[in-house]
């Protein structure tokens, strides 16, 4: 015998029916059928459905179970079905793509609403800009997602269309056309440590001097060519001269000159770059894990004593260190052994 | 964990006898040439703790030949004071097994420690656990 249930279920003001069939009147084969929203709401719950199927003893208990699903679902995933927009927004999106040059259109989601934009600067860099299409497209202006140094704010001129939008884009890539060009100098002239696969709008770059001591500069997007804010790290008898290189040469900064020249120039050094070097031997590992990269952190700290110079991460350092009896800490400062060469070594307790 | 890139001259580990979860190694050793222990191979066993490399392993000679040393209990035990007290973490598995063939090495004469059946009776299996009285340095 066949016993079919019809059951309504509402959830959030949403009426879902559902027909559940029993053969043999038990739970454990029933079989059950719903309407398509439902459906795709519960797609990859399907395991859970049957396990509450075969642990419930009366349907109406089942029930409960399926709504505690439903609503638990509906929580994470958007309840709202695909919202499908007037044809006309469609129809003013083709013709938008058209006016913009379909070549450009490098993404666009099943919903129409996210696209991506690619535009080439004037170096033949490629850069994407990510579109986020407003519902009353093109009444309410889109959100832009870009990749570049400072944020890309776009001015509604009247229009909200995507050729004023990509023009305006377009525009503020040739703003960073200078800064494009030292960084890109800097990238593939020196060894640069972090960021390990720079993005376009990255304005900081630490770059490899000797095998355990790197100058780290933030840029001005804006103004590529002054001098960037400069933080050494290294072992002091490395880093002390260069920074005194950098105080007494600092007249001679020339923004006519590029930002990696200047830079060579007033430390009076020459960066040790990938047509000589090799990479392994500039980005040394700590002492104590074997590892460059821990935890996206890099060996920070370096042994002070000239014969040495090995270094560690600041964990693992600290770690060791505050494991060790003969360490000791004073205002917020640990004093203990290098672990390699047993010299006085000192570090800052993290604040924890 | 360190690897072993360029091991030092009669230092091979075992690949077969690395435990899957890389906490117990087996290293083989060979007497150094020109010493009191040429030609013999002796087996280290290696057992890596959660801390390390903040703690020391706990390394002794194991298998059927256990090097005559003063400074090597017939237990496998090895009083070697960087296993313990001058731990550091710089110190890897190759820089370990290099120190202990320079120990065999300096040996001037093949014996037992003097109180090897006195300290075999009554340690402890981990010989992290013993109190060690370095004598000399090493």
């Amino acid at each position: 015998m066949h016993l079919l249930n019809k059951v309504t279920t509402v959830f959030q003001g949403q009426e879902f029916y559902i027909a559940i069939e029993l053969p043999n009147r038990s739970l454990q084969q029933a079989k059950i059928c719903c309407d398509w929203r439902l459906k795709s709401l519960l797609t990859g719950y399907e395991h859970l459905l049957e396990q509450r199927l075969q642990q419930s003893t009366t349907l109406a208990g089942f029930m409960e179970e399926l709504k505690t699903i439903v609503e638990r679902v509906g929580q994470d995933g958007d309840m709202s079905p695909a919202s499908v927009a007037s044809p006309r927004f469609y129809s003013h999106l083709l013709e938008e793509l058209a006016e913009v040059g379909w070549e450009r259109l490098s993404f666009i989601d099943a919903n129409f609403r996210w696209l991506h934009l690619e535009a080439k600067d004037s170096c033949d860099r490629r850069h994407v800009l990510k579109i986020h299409l407003h519902e009353q497209h093109p009444e309410v202006a889109p959100d832009c997602v870009t990749e570049l140094p400072l944020p890309f704010h776009f001015i509604s001129t009247g229009s909200n269309s995507l050729k004023n939008l990509f023009s305006q884009f377009k525009q503020c890539l040739e703003q960073y056309k200078e800064f494009w060009d030292a960084m890109d100098e800097i990238d593939s002239s020196t060894w640069v440590l972090e960021p390990e696969k720079p993005t376009r709008s990255a304005t900081v770059r630490r770059i490899a001097l000797v095998n355990n001591a790197s100058l780290q500069i933030e840029v001005n997007p804006v103004q590529p060519t002054v001098l960037p804010k400069c933080t050494f790290l290294g072992a002091d008898h490395v880093t002390s001269p260069l920074k005194g290189n950098l105080c007494k040469n600092l007249h001679h900064w020339r923004s006519a000159v590029s930002l990696l020249d200047n830079l060579q120039n007033v430390l009076e050094v020459t960066f040790p770059s990938p047509a000589n070097t090799k990479k392994e031997d500039l980005s040394v590992e700590c002492g104590i894990c074997y590892a460059y990269r821990l935890a996206g952190c890099v060996p920070e700290l370096t042994c002070d004593d000239s014969r040495c110079c090995q270094t560690y991460h600041r964990d693992c350092l600290y770690e060791w260190l505050r494991s060790d009896p003969t360490s000791r800490l004073s205002f917020n400062m640990v004093f203990g052994e290098c672990p390699y060469c047993s010299k006085p070594i000192t570090m800052k307790a993290p604040n924890k | 964990m360190a690897l072993l890139k360029d091991p030092p001259s009669g230092v091979e580990i075992d690949m077969n006898k690395i435990s899957s979860n890389l906490s117990e190694w087996i290293v083989d050793v060979t007497g150094a040439a020109g010493t009191n222990y040429e030609g013999e191979t002796f087996q280290l066993q290696f057992k890596f703790g959660p801390r390390y490399p903040f703690d020391s392993p706990q390394v002794l000679f194991i298998g059927s030949n256990i090097p005559v040393h003063p400074h090597v209990y017939s237990n496998g035990h090895i009083c070697l004071s960087i296993l313990t007290d001058d731990w550091s973490p710089a110190l890897s598995v190759q820089s370990v097994c290099l120190s202990i063939v320079s120990m065999l090495s300096s040996c001037k004469e093949k014996k037992r420690p003097p109180d090897n059946a006195f300290y075999v009776k009554t340690c402890s299996k981990n010989p992290k656990k013993t109190r060690w009285w370095y004598h000399g340095k090493f």
